[in-house]
């Protein structure tokens, strides 16, 4: 080799040209130029945010259908989800046995209830913590829906608070009442004429449309109007009457 | 002969190939950022950015509350219209949102499955003549027999 000068020159040239074809390979799948703006954003704003948003909006909805059904369904099991510690006698639901009372952990039921309705109704494995508010019912999720994506990862916990336009602070007000009527005539050898005596005109007797008296061993089976006058608006329209369907038993010993 | 002497070819040969290399790498960039057409790039974000306004303004049509005095939102009585089969009533309720709302479009509401299969939709209104547009759906479950969803359909 006589001149080494022109040859650096040259490898010089073959650097630079290998640097830029280095470059262009690795950004061979990169967008050169003016990009498009906000487009990760908008991809994430419409296929996550939107996405959650519209299944929680869906969450609502079945939860306000199950909060409705589980709010009609206890009320005619006399506020137990499964079984009264009471008893459960001709499918009637008692609220006392002999001279003690199985008041209700109302949330509890109703967490019980609501939980058994979502997951066979819907096949949702989703487990809620249940209780009510006033009129409202209020679900918390145990457990995220995560939304996830090559680039982006959205986590939402899928509680509700829906307007059921009933609330079960109506139970409060019927055991209380129930155990009035309970004091007053247990120890009355004519049940009949004390209970017709005492009873509050939104009690009813066996059924709330036929009032008819009927006992067994001193065993009275009860239909009571809603104190709070409630109704349960169904999703087709109609108004069905909450009506609380329970047994009290008037026994000493 | 017109190559006389053949010592300095493979260095002239050398030098056209590089310089052929650097030219067509740099022509190459250049067309890849003149060609870049900003105009269009924004045409495609501002649609992205409308579908998006649409999505959100389905949202807040269907949890829009209703002042009936039983704490129902729009979305409980398009239930209820489908069961019933109701659309007068429908068609009334969306064209007060519709107007409260300074909104133009139209919306539809489908049975799942018809709206999967391109069917003609339950209900729908509108209060805009226009073809194709921005479109955003939603499906329902109705809990009801007869349909176990709807999707609710709105485009503007």
């Amino acid at each position: 080799m006589k001149s080494k000068k022109g040859a650096l020159v040259h490898w010089i040239v073959l650097g630079l040209l290998a640097a830029i074809g280095l470059f262009a390979w690795l950004t061979f799948e990169t967008e050169l130029g003016v990009q498009i703006k906000g487009e990760w954003q908008l991809d994430y704003l419409r296929n996550f945010y939107v996405e959650g948003q519209e299944e929680l909006v869906q969450r609502d909805q079945e939860a306000l259908f199950a909060g409705k059904e589980i709010a009609l369904l206890l009320a005619n099991n006399g506020g137990f989800a499964e079984s009264s510690p009471c008893g459960v006698i001709d499918e009637v639901y008692y609220w006392n046995k002999v001279g003690s009372f199985c008041f209700l952990e109302v949330d509890a039921e109703v967490d019980k209830a609501f939980n058994v309705f979502f997951q066979k109704k819907y096949g949702k494995d989703q487990k809620y913590t249940v209780s009510h508010q006033g009129k409202e019912l209020v679900g918390k999720s145990e457990e995220a829906i995560i939304l996830a994506g090559p680039k982006a990862k959205h986590t939402i916990f899928p509680h509700f608070r829906v307007n059921l336009g009933y609330s079960f602070d109506d139970y409060f007000q019927l055991q209380n009442e129930a155990k009035s009527i309970v004091d007053l005539c247990k120890w009355k050898p004519d049940l009949r004429l004390c209970l017709e005596d005492t009873k509050l005109p939104h009690w009813k007797f066996t059924n709330c449309d036929t009032d008819s008296y009927t006992e067994e061993n001193r065993r009275v089976v009860f239909c009571s109007e809603s104190p709070g006058k409630y109704t349960i608006l169904r999703l087709d329209g109609s108004t069905v009457p909450v009506r609380y369907r329970f047994g009290l038993d008037f026994t000493t010993s | 002969m017109f190559i006389k002497n053949k010592k300095g070819m493979m260095d002239d040969f050398f030098d056209l190939l590089f310089t052929s290399l650097a030219l067509f790498f740099i022509i190459f960039f250049v067309q890849v950022i003149l060609d870049t057409d900003t105009e269009t790039k924004t045409e495609i974000t501002l649609t992205e950015l409308h579908r998006f306004d649409n999505d959100v303004q389905l949202l807040h049509l269907l949890d829009y509350p209703l002042s009936d005095g039983k704490n129902q939102k729009m979305r409980d009585i398009i239930l209820q219209y489908v069961d019933a089969h109701n659309e007068a009533l429908f068609k009334e309720k969306m064209r007060e949102y519709f107007e409260k709302n300074n909104l133009e479009g139209r919306i539809a509401v489908y049975n799942s499955q018809d709206y999967l299969l391109d069917k003609e939709p339950l209900f729908s209104f509108s209060n805009v003549v226009f073809g194709a547009g921005k479109v955003s759906e939603v499906e329902l479950l109705t809990g009801n027999a007869g349909h176990d969803s709807i999707t609710v359909v709105l485009t503007t």
